[in-house]
């Protein structure tokens, strides 16, 4: 109660300043989205879910821009606020912008791009990307720095990332989480979420803070945008993952990611066609010890088919979109944590306007256990506002 | 492993080239074009458009830097779309 006062009392302060500076050299905006489910799985009871991230952007010239991402969310009968990014930008030059601080993740389109629930199409993350729906493969948020840019080429353009940062730390003891932070629930908001797995020894915990080892990790991403409506990235992060001092130091991981974007109005088609797609596979050394003693790779990716009839004349109809997903992640058969899972989504949405949407979507999500395969079902409803 | 690295860097080197290539025989290049073209071609690929209506000048500014640096944008593709962002709210 007492943080929701603050944060209120911070935003009516915020919006002042906003309306006290607005005639100045430095420039705010208060933005970002709130959403609220309703979820209905087959064997649980319905629940219904709220989120509210507000974004603060200040810049002092054309510049210098600070960005910041809160993220609220009630868990447990109480408000738990996280820092989703905080960071410094600082354009050099045309060909090197630089951040400093905790930022979404370079390497990850899904996570840099998608996530938000006014932008992400179906009202849940796909597999491997969140800590909340089992095994995650690929960080969501990163703390350290970062360089980026993009280049144009002709009428094409290459865009890059590389960063340096505390990175994901292995998990080698059962019931200890290295950073504190647990792995909940599923969790398919559509938010990021970094945690690590209870329980669980083999998978890497991407919290980020504190560091478990004096090595950064790096990473990055190389984007090339063919043509306005096509981009196709290569992303990567190669890291030491093993906590300092212990038997596993030396092991470190390498993440690969590729991933294509491509949208594009139709006029055959009397519509937009938004087609998102992202492979993810990492591996993590084997050190040869103990219960870790095995080829600890997994690949996660997802493949997503979006269209909305814009042109057709009625208004109801344009306003309509039709989603359909398929996403899958396979993990080591010895590791703790080794259910291998696909999924199809479909969705339909409805926008009120550019981003106000309702979201209505169907999953099905085959689990294979060593005895057998199971189904299980779910229907979300989702209304997300981005402001 | 390793192998797979070097298949991605090789597409990749293949890749930038054949851009390279297509690049130079284009003839609208990203900096000829005006500033409405920029914002059709930039500001819709990963959300719907936000109409020229929705922010005030002075908040365009500070959302075309937060998207310069989140969509890589060059500074002219940016300069251009916050002109035309401006002029058309
Ligand atoms: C690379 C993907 C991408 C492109 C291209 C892009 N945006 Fe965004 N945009 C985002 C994301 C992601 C957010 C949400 C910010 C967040 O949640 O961190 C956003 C948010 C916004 C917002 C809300 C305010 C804010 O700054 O967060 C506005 C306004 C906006 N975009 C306008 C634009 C305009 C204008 C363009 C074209 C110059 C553009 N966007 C191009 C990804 C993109």
């Amino acid at each position: 109660m007492k943080k929701v006062k603050i944060l209120i009392a911070f935003i009516l302060s915020f919006m002042l300043s906003q309306s006290l500076m607005a005639q100045k050299e430095q420039k705010s905006l208060l933005t970002g989205y709130g959403f609220t489910n309703l979820e209905i799985e087959s064997d649980d009871p319905a629940q219904f879910k709220i989120g509210f991230n507000p974004i603060f952007l200040w810049s002092i010239n054309n510049n210098i821009l600070f960005e910041s991402e809160l993220e609220f969310e009630i868990e447990d009968n109480s408000t738990v606020v996280v820092i989703e990014y905080a960071q410094i930008m600082y354009i050099a030059n045309a060909y090197m912008t630089f951040g400093a601080g905790k930022f979404l993740s370079p390497n990850n389109i899904f996570s840099e791009r998608y996530h938000p629930a006014w932008i992400n199409k179906l009202p849940n993350m796909p597999l491997g990307l969140s800590a909340h729906s089992g095994a995650q493969l690929l960080a969501g948020t990163q703390v350290g720095l970062q360089v980026r840019s993009g280049i144009p080429v002709g009428s094409s353009k290459i865009v890059y990332a590389l960063y340096v940062s505390n990175g994901p730390a292995l998990i080698v003891d059962e019931d200890e989480d290295i950073h504190g932070e647990g792995g909940g629930d599923e969790d398919p908001h559509g938010e990021i979420e970094e945690g690590g797995h209870h329980g669980a020894t083999g998978p890497l915990s991407f919290s980020n803070i504190p560091d478990n080892n004096s090595d950064k990790a790096i990473g990055g991403r190389i984007g090339f945008i063919l043509f306005p409506e096509l981009e196709i990235g290569y992303g990567f992060e190669t890291a030491r993952v093993g906590t300092d001092d212990t038997e596993f130091s030396d092991v470190r991981s390498f993440n690969n990611v590729v991933d294509l974007s491509y949208v594009q109005d139709i006029k055959s088609l009397a519509g937009k066609v938004d087609v998102r797609s992202q492979f993810t596979w990492l591996n993590v050394d084997n050190p040869g010890i103990d219960h870790l003693n095995y080829e600890n790779n997994s690949t996660a990716w997802y493949a997503q088919f979006a269209y909305q009839p814009y042109y057709i004349e009625s208004s109801f109809l344009q306003n309509l979109e039709f989603v359909v997903r398929y996403d899958q992640i396979d993990l080591p058969k010895e590791a703790e944590l080794n259910t291998d899972q696909n999924r199809i989504t479909v969705g339909v949405n409805y926008w009120l306007n550019h981003s106000t949407v309702i979201k209505f979507a169907y999953g099905n999500i085959t689990s294979e256990h060593e005895d057998g395969s199971e189904s299980e079902s779910t229907l979300i409803f989702q209304i997300a506002m981005g402001f | 492993m390793k192998n797979k690295i070097s298949k991605i860097l090789f597409v990749s080197l293949v890749v930038a080239f054949i851009l390279i290539v297509l690049g130079c025989a284009a003839d609208l290049t990203n900096a000829n074009k005006p500033g409405a073209l920029l914002w059709g071609e930039n500001c819709g690929r990963c959300h719907n458009v936000r109409p020229p209506s929705s922010l005030t000048d002075s908040e365009w500014d500070v959302a075309v830097l937060h998207m310069r640096t989140r969509a890589n944008l060059t500074e002219t593709e940016a300069e251009k779309i916050v002109v035309f962002l401006k002029a058309a709210n």
